[in-house]
């Protein structure tokens, strides 16, 4: 097993780095622009009018493609490296967003994602342990599957493997039954909100709680509205989907709960983990990060917001939305080489079964509840 | 341990992780670090930069488009009393 440090590993991304770097380039100086003019077929620039293409679905598009078609399935050794880069993109492009809001937008806006995020994390946690249990499936990988379904995939399902003595088959499955799930509503969000006329406020509030990857979110968001601003699709769902990924701790602990308390004396002595050490372990610090930001926006540390109706954004504030803009996009393209057709064909029988029921659920009874309370949703 | 056979794990070591760093909370530490490097780049781009301009007179959203057609109809009046060009 390769030991080496971050540091020691970084000079190896550099060539994967710029494959993402350069075609972000190309896709927002070249590609963006030339389908913002093009004719086909007599109809006037029909790729980001009927088709909504956008920088953003563009650079997960082209990631996917890298993988899948020109590299064969794998990123090659070489570009390998770079791509791993991507979540730490993302994760700073969120720590940034802390921008967009002040304290008082969050107390206004979160109480409603508090409640509303907190009773779909609670429905979808009973439902798949409920479900799991009537289809008969392994204990470890209904665990793993409540979490990944509840909260945000990928990193819900890792955070509770250890905690429940799951396989690596099991988490495997989990992560490609909501990616697939995942992938299929990032693309087919930005329809569906257009052409139910969703404000900004409504289309952020539906995909931050009914779809179920953080990085899918984010790329559905930016895909609906690519602007990068107070009151955007991305600012409403990412505070919801913020709101979410705080309550991975407690979600894991609760799912730990529930598999150590109906589990049978384990001869192989799995460990139990206390609530203080998993609440530790598992909490997400690049929240912390998000509310320093917040915090110093609050404070009028980068000058005003730009909220609607107040004064204009600050120069600083700005340069750093057009930075984030950048920040997300490279972090889509590597979002999108990860995206394996082959792994999202292991997702299959019971659990697949299992994750569509509850994804399409959680899905279609967000956008309805969204529409049930959309006059007390609050803008911000 | 059955073979995962997944890069996007994160559990089987190196090769199969979804990062560069360590594991999660370091990534996260990482992503802390590299965002104060961006926000102390941008404030030194933008520190001798003049502070924005005010907005023009405000008012909420829903009744913007009102006041603007108003606007329009003032303007557009002048040009109506000019008679046609008479041949």
């Amino acid at each position: 097993m390769n030991n080496k440090g971050f540091f020691q590993k970084l000079p190896n991304a550099l060539p994967g780095l710029a494959l993402i770097v350069i075609t972000m380039i190309v896709i927002r100086l070249w590609v963006e622009p030339w389908m913002a003019h093009t004719k086909v077929f007599g109809m006037q620039k029909p790729l980001t009018d009927a088709f909504h293409l956008n920088y953003i679905l563009l650079g997960i598009l082209t990631g996917l493609f890298y993988r899948n078609v020109l590299f064969g399935g794998k990123i090659p050794d070489l570009f390998a490296d770079g791509f791993k880069l991507s979540r730490l993109m993302i994760k700073t492009g969120i720590i940034l967003l802390g921008s967009l809001y002040t304290f008082s937008a969050i107390v206004q806006l979160g109480s409603m994602a508090i409640f509303l995020i907190g009773g779909f994390v609670i429905m979808t946690i009973v439902l798949v342990l409920w479900l799991g249990t009537a289809f008969g499936l392994d204990r470890s990988m209904i665990a793993v599957m409540a979490n990944a379904l509840s909260i945000c995939g990928v990193s819900a399902a890792v955070a509770t493997s250890p905690a429940v003595e799951a396989k690596a088959s099991h988490v495997a499955y989990a992560i490609a039954t909501i990616l697939g799930f995942g992938i299929l509503t990032m693309f087919i969000s930005p329809f569906i909100g257009h052409a139910l006329g969703l404000t900004d406020l409504q289309y952020g509030a539906w995909i931050g709680t009914g779809i179920l990857n953080s990085g899918q979110v984010l790329a559905a968001a930016l895909a609906f509205n690519p602007n990068v601003a107070p009151g955007t699709a991305v600012s409403v769902a990412e505070i919801w989907n913020i709101m979410r990924v705080i309550s991975i701790p407690f979600a894991v602990f609760a799912v730990t709960v529930w598999y150590w308390a109906g589990k049978e004396e384990s001869t192989e002595g799995g460990k139990k983990k206390g609530l203080g050490t998993l609440l530790v372990e598992k909490f997400p610090v690049f929240v912390i990060g998000f509310m320093g930001m917040v915090f110093l926006t609050s404070m009028g540390a980068f000058g005003d917001v730009g909220i609607k109706g107040g004064p204009a954004a600050s120069e600083t504030i700005k340069m750093l939305r057009l930075w984030m803009q950048w920040i997300f996009g490279f972090g889509l393209v590597g979002l999108g080489g990860y995206i394996s057709i082959a792994e999202l064909r292991q997702a299959g029988g019971t659990p697949l079964k299992l994750g569509l029921i509850i994804g399409v659920t959680k899905y279609v009874l967000a956008l309805l509840v969204v529409f049930a309370i959309k006059d007390y949703l609050v803008a911000i | 341990m059955a073979k995962t056979g997944s890069e996007t794990l994160g559990a089987a070591g190196d090769k199969s992780k979804m990062t560069l760093f360590k594991d999660d909370r370091a990534e996260d530490f990482g992503a802390i670090v590299v965002s104060v490097l961006v926000i102390a780049v941008v404030m030194v781009l933008t520190m001798n930069k003049p502070a924005a301009k005010p907005p023009a007179p405000t008012a909420p959203a829903a009744t913007v488009a009102a006041p603007a057609a108003t606007v329009a109809a003032p303007v557009a009046a002048p040009a109506a009393p000019s008679e046609p060009v008479k041949k």
